[in-house]
């Protein structure tokens, strides 16, 4: 009996030591899944805390380039590589978490989790914005608005990225399809008992985007380089497009008396930008193509402004529906953007304009708004940047007074193409972040 | 005589001991089966909330209008796109929960299933009680409309399809489960201008 027992107490002990053992590794298995969790999530944390350092370093600086490795953080380490091509920086975040667990899952031991966070930051063109001002309030020299505040509200609407270097002043309910931002918050106004603006993509204040003069330098660099300055002697030039892709170039508008013939847009401004310094530009007609058609002041102060003639301006192939189309324009006039008053046009009227609109120091506006009659409405296909908000008519309780309505959709291409030399920002921007 | 009693004792003896080797199998047995069943379904939770957590983060990579990142947002469904192999062509990646799985009676346990690009779904996690989202604003606020969409709420209880032995009183029975909630899900690609 005695040696029966001996064997039974053996037998129990191996049997309970084994299942004690079992089920030892299954708690080290719980808690290997709870340390490959933490390590995973601790390792993913110091590789987003370096990204948003070096992040924040390229956006306040655009000139920093320099990779920061081996940085101690949050019991690891990061390295933070700027990585520069062109308008674009990369910034890549590798992180490393010292750790030291036996991973039941992996069959080995762990001895570092690393992770890797890519940030892509970019200067941007400004035809991304649909409307984009310096401040909300109107600029026309001669206008007796000319101070006063642009106010949006119920009713208006803005399709497209909107931006304001000043402030909004909204008054009701009116609708931003898209992303909102300013450098500072809105001002507000109670319209009919309703003091909701309509963020629809959401809004962001505290953001400035500046505007500098050496974009049209490089306009005028650009053209005169490759042939595409038509005039630097005070004389406007009329552009007539055709939509077989060619123009007709008409100096001075009025007689041709300098030049006057008809051109290929590929030949007449083989790098995209034809310009006139010291003059203004008259368009018209359907392009066909990609060019940036720009006006500048020279030493002429008044001039440097873009008239936009007969029924406007339109690509060949629509892009409003066919996303796809190729023919891009950029219209940028040092000083304003207008529209030419044409008393035969009615209220039945549709003046188009399908590019991008950009106005240095002064603005998109119909020429003698105040003034005209019910000339009907402007349908902006791309997007307009200017100084302040240009008007196109006056409106009173019982709705137009004078001068046009304005319908303005964002051109989605523009998102992530913009006409041939069109104006750019000095800052970056962040335009993607890969986490993972 | 004396032998006799000796054998009766001993058969009386490893009797007791049989039975005492038996009730601590079983005890050991339901144990182990509480503790395996109990790291699966925390094993299975981890690797699911880590896909989910993976592909919420990157919500509106590489598309062009962030807007447009978040295609559906209902309670138990979501689409979202991203370009989910950096290769500048947008996909779209949906995660939901089949139906009630037909075979467990007493309550509804399901499958949470990842579709990339409308093709076959994955199930990713077996078990699944609970697979509930909510969407909110960028002022917290909670909200349906897709554009207006900054963060999301996801809760995900992933539970055992049989019942294991309670861990601390093996008479009582019940299901194992995790629950795991992640309260201020978002994406940065969602977040900037554009």
């Amino acid at each position: 009996m005695g040696k029966s027992m001996i064997i039974y107490v053996v037998g129990v002990s191996a049997i309970v030591g084994y299942a004690l053992l079992t089920m030892g590794r299954t708690s080290a298995s719980s808690m290997d899944t709870y340390a490959e969790y933490y390590s995973r999530t601790m390792a993913h944390n110091l590789a987003i805390a370096g990204a948003n350092i070096g992040t924040q370093r390229c956006l306040n600086d655009t000139s920093y380039n320099t990779n920061t490795l081996n940085t101690a953080f949050a019991g690891g380490s990061f390295d933070v590589y700027v990585i520069k091509s062109g308008d674009t920086t990369r910034i890549r975040s590798i992180s490393h978490l010292p750790i030291h667990f036996y991973s039941f899952r992996q069959s080995r031991w762990i001895n570092e989790a690393r992770d890797t966070v890519e940030a892509v930051i970019k200067i941007v063109s400004f035809s991304k914005y649909s409307w984009f001002t310096d401040q909300e309030k109107n600029g026309y020299v001669g206008s007796p608005f000319r101070g006063g505040d642009d106010w949006k509200i119920t009713g208006d609407s803005v399709w497209g990225l909107a931006h304001t270097n000043g402030r909004f002043n909204l008054g009701g309910r009116p609708y931003f399809h898209d992303k909102v931002t300013a450098t500072n918050s809105p001002q507000l106004m109670t319209v009919g008992g309703v003091r909701a603006p309509i963020y629809n993509g959401g809004y962001q204040w505290g953001v400035t985007v500046p505007r500098s003069a050496a974009n049209l330098t490089n306009l005028l660099t650009t053209a005169s380089g490759s042939g595409g300055l038509l005039n630097n002697t005070g004389n406007d030039v009329a552009l007539t497009f055709i939509n077989d892709g060619r123009v007709a170039v008409k100096i001075p508008p009025t007689t041709g008396s300098i030049r006057n013939d008809t051109a290929n847009i590929t030949s007449l401004a083989p790098s995209g930008v034809v310009a006139v310094s010291g003059g203004d530009i008259r368009i018209k007609g359907t392009y066909r193509g990609r060019i940036t058609v720009v006006a500048l002041k020279g030493s002429n102060a008044n001039k440097g402004n873009v008239w936009l003639d007969g029924n406007g301006i339109a690509a060949f192939d629509n892009p409003r529906s066919n996303s796809a189309s190729t023919d891009m324009m950029g219209i940028v006039a040092e000083r304003n953007a207008f529209i030419t008053r044409d008393n035969s046009r009615s209220e039945q009227s549709v003046f188009n304009i399908q590019a991008a609109v950009y106005c240095h120091e002064g603005e998109l506006t119909a020429q003698d708004f105040w003034n005209i009659g019910k000339h009907g409405r402007v349908s902006l296909f791309g997007g307009v940047t200017q100084k302040t908000a240009g008007s196109l008519g006056t409106f009173g309780g019982s709705g137009k007074l004078t001068g046009m309505d304005y319908s303005i959709r964002h051109d989605p291409r523009f998102l992530t193409a913009a006409p041939p030399g069109y104006p750019k920002a000095t800052k970056y921007e962040l335009v993607s972040w890969y986490e993972k | 005589m004396a032998v006799i009693l000796d054998m009766i004792g001993s058969v009386l003896i490893s009797g007791y001991v049989i039975l005492l080797i038996l009730r601590i199998n079983f005890n050991m047995s339901s144990a182990s089966d509480s503790a395996t069943t109990n790291l699966g379904i925390q094993e299975s939770l981890v690797d699911a909330m880590s896909s989910v957590e993976s592909d919420f983060r990157l919500a509106g990579f590489n598309v062009p209008d962030p807007k447009n990142s978040i295609a559906i947002a209902d309670s138990q469904r979501i689409r979202i796109r991203v370009d989910l192999d950096n290769n500048n062509t947008v996909d779209s990646v949906e995660w939901y929960v089949g139906a009630p799985l037909a075979k467990y009676t007493d309550r509804q346990v399901r499958i949470l299933y990842r579709r990339v690009n409308n093709g076959t779904p994955l199930g990713i996690a077996y078990g699944v009680t609970t697979f509930k989202l909510k969407y909110f604003d960028q002022d917290g606020i909670q909200t349906s409309v897709l554009s207006m969409i900054s963060v999301i709420e996801v809760s995900i209880a992933v539970s055992s399809t049989y019942k294991i032995a309670d861990q601390i009183d093996p008479t009582q029975q019940g299901y194992a489960s995790a629950f795991w909630r992640q309260t201020r899900l978002s994406s940065r690609n969602i977040k900037r201008h554009g």
